[in-house]
């Protein structure tokens, strides 16, 4: 399916290629402002060498933003900036898949009350890094990010996250589900920062891994630095393989061990996809996730 | 048509101890058996045998099925070709509602290109959960997840209906079930009885077989079947046990030796010293 079909009537939309606004229906240039209440398709429809896009979503605005990758971009490089001031409330999910190597890095920064909720859908063929900062600015901010992650590259990928709790009553959660096959190997490094005077934060990480060949690997590294008595702070991480009895009880039924692994992952993915809206969108990626 | 399912000296290993010490059974369609036994006996390890689980090694012995080697095909095929096993303590499945898994499950067994009715499959599905008194939110909730054991039971006999496997292995679908849920249970699957299906219930207890009438009843005891019979085998066990069975077959359990009978031979020779003192 062309990622473009997936703009929609009512959507405000841009399309970039090779860098530049091919087509928007509310944006010239690539600093734009979010000023409506609104869905939003940024679509990166062709190979790029570095791609940077900056945003802010202005006060009170509630906005649905959906970015999606094109899936030959080539050692491209992509940098967001995402920049919610007061009271704005912004979904924002990502899907990548891609072919080829690419680097993405993005910044979020949050003013008081806004509300960032993203989800990010990532299967790259490829070698990989990304690297994604979040910084909770003003009282009462929240970041709730839930990602998943599928390497079957042979390849080895890093993603890292930092989320930085830089003043008081401020949340953050991250999610990640990781899925590793194929020989690939996958570094999650999940940072989380509370810097002194961001009493009453509250933040919390979780990992889960499957890893579905003997030679993959997912190493889940937590760092948290905590520079306040005041606060909550919770990490965790899982990381097996699929659970053997599970497997032969959906083997018992007559599914193929292949079937029966594709079945489980897309149970283990549900919590995530099941948050996505759009049904189009939602069929896209459980098509594109799980391996024939 | 008729099928049948033949086990020929089966001998499994269980983490290198062997559990069955020769089992032969067959088991046509259209015929109930029962297997019976004292806890550890080996009843749980055969269902899970015949169905391929990844624990038992077999190290002797065959598994036939209308001729077909089963112990060569894989989990899937074994289930393919028409045998199912209701677990004793089924799995839970996160994120994969009931409904899709049978679907798949149904889907799986038709050739390629052919797909499953949604519509016969929906209405099917309602059927057997009506039948068998189920939340009609079961089908729609993650697979066996938050359920009791009781309606795990009941899932899988739900499944055991839309599937419709040639051989069914019950391993103790009883156990759990309160006495209305044993009632449903056991009427579910004595309706199931038809020239093209077979049942392998395994039960510690009569109650379920009030319902299941069982054309035999098979007694294993120590890895292996020791005694078969008819409905009277049942009555029996359920009042005196299975003492009286190892009794009369002169069995004792591996690891239990024999009590051989004392002798006391100091109380003859006592009174025997007490004549001789008083004599003279």
């Amino acid at each position: 399916m062309d990622i473009i079909e997936f703009i929609e009537k009512d959507d405000f939309f841009v399309i970039f290629d090779n860098g530049l606004v091919k087509e928007s229906n509310f944006i010239s240039n690539n600093n734009f402002v979010i000023s409506k209440n609104g869905n939003y398709k940024i679509i990166y429809s062709n190979v790029v060498a570095n791609q940077n896009v900056s945003f802010k979503v202005d006060k009170g605005v509630k906005a649905n933003i959906t970015e999606i990758y094109s899936k030959y971009s080539n050692n491209s490089k992509y940098n967001l900036y995402i920049e919610l001031l007061d009271n704005a409330v912004v979904d924002f999910l990502t899907i990548r898949f891609v072919e080829n190597e690419i680097n993405y890095t993005s910044k979020v920064v949050l003013s008081v009350n806004s509300i960032f909720r993203q989800i990010n859908v990532c299967k790259i063929n490829e070698q990989t890094s990304g690297k994604v900062v979040v910084e909770l600015n003003g009282n009462f901010s929240k970041a709730d990010i839930k990602n998943i992650i599928l390497n079957e590259s042979s390849k080895k990928q890093k993603h890292e996250f930092k989320i930085m709790h830089n003043i008081s009553e401020t949340e953050s959660y991250l999610l990640n589900y990781a899925v590793c096959d194929n020989k690939s190997i996958l570094f999650i490094d999940n940072e989380g920062f509370v810097f002194e005077g961001a009493e009453k934060s509250n933040m919390n990480q979780i990992t889960k891994g499957i890893i579905l060949d003997l030679e993959s690997e997912i190493s889940a590294n937590p760092i948290l630095k905590i520079d306040n008595y005041n606060v909550i702070a919770n990490h965790g991480a899982s990381i097996g393989a699929i659970d053997d009895e599970e497997l032969f009880y959906l083997m018992s039924r007559g599914l193929t061990k292949a079937d029966s692994e594709k079945l489980i992952l897309s149970g283990y993915f549900t919590f995530v996809v099941n948050e996505i809206k759009d049904e189009k969108i939602k069929d896209y990626i459980l098509n594109n996730l799980l391996r024939e | 048509m008729s099928r049948v399912l033949k086990i020929e000296n089966l001998h499994v290993n269980v983490d290198g101890v062997e559990i069955l010490k020769g089992i032969n059974l067959e088991i046509n369609t259209g015929e109930f058996h029962a297997i019976m036994g004292p806890n550890g006996s080996g009843k749980s390890t055969l269902a899970s045998t015949i169905m391929g689980h990844y624990k038992y090694e077999v190290t002797q012995g065959k598994i036939l099925l209308d001729g077909l080697n089963v112990l060569e095909m894989s989990v899937d095929e074994r289930s393919r070709n028409g045998l199912f096993l209701a677990m004793q303590y089924p799995n839970e499945v996160s994120g994969i509602t009931n409904s899709e898994f049978i679907k798949t499950a149904m889907q799986a067994r038709l050739p390629e290109g052919k797909h499953v009715s949604l519509y016969k499959f929906i209405t099917e599905l309602e059927l057997s959960v009506k039948d068998l008194k189920m939340n009609s939110d079961l089908p729609h909730r993650y697979l066996n997840e938050g359920f009791s054991g009781g309606e795990r039971k009941r899932n899988e006999i739900l499944q055991l209906k839309m599937l419709k496997p040639s051989f069914a292995i019950l391993d103790e679908i009883d156990s759990g079930l309160d006495v209305d849920a044993l009632k449903i249970v056991g009427e579910n699957v004595s309706k199931l009885r038809s020239p093209n299906f077979g049942g392998l219930i395994i039960t510690h207890y009569e109650r379920l077989l009030d319902y299941i009438k069982c054309d035999y009843v098979h007694v294993i005891v120590d890895g292996k079947i020791i005694k078969t019979g008819g409905q009277e085998l049942i009555e029996k066990i359920d009042t005196e046990g299975y003492d009286w069975v190892k009794t009369e077959l002169g069995i004792f359990e591996e690891g239990k030796k024999k009590k051989a009978r004392v002798v006391l031979g100091t109380c003859a020779v006592k009174e025997a010293i007490s004549k001789e003192v008083k004599v003279k």
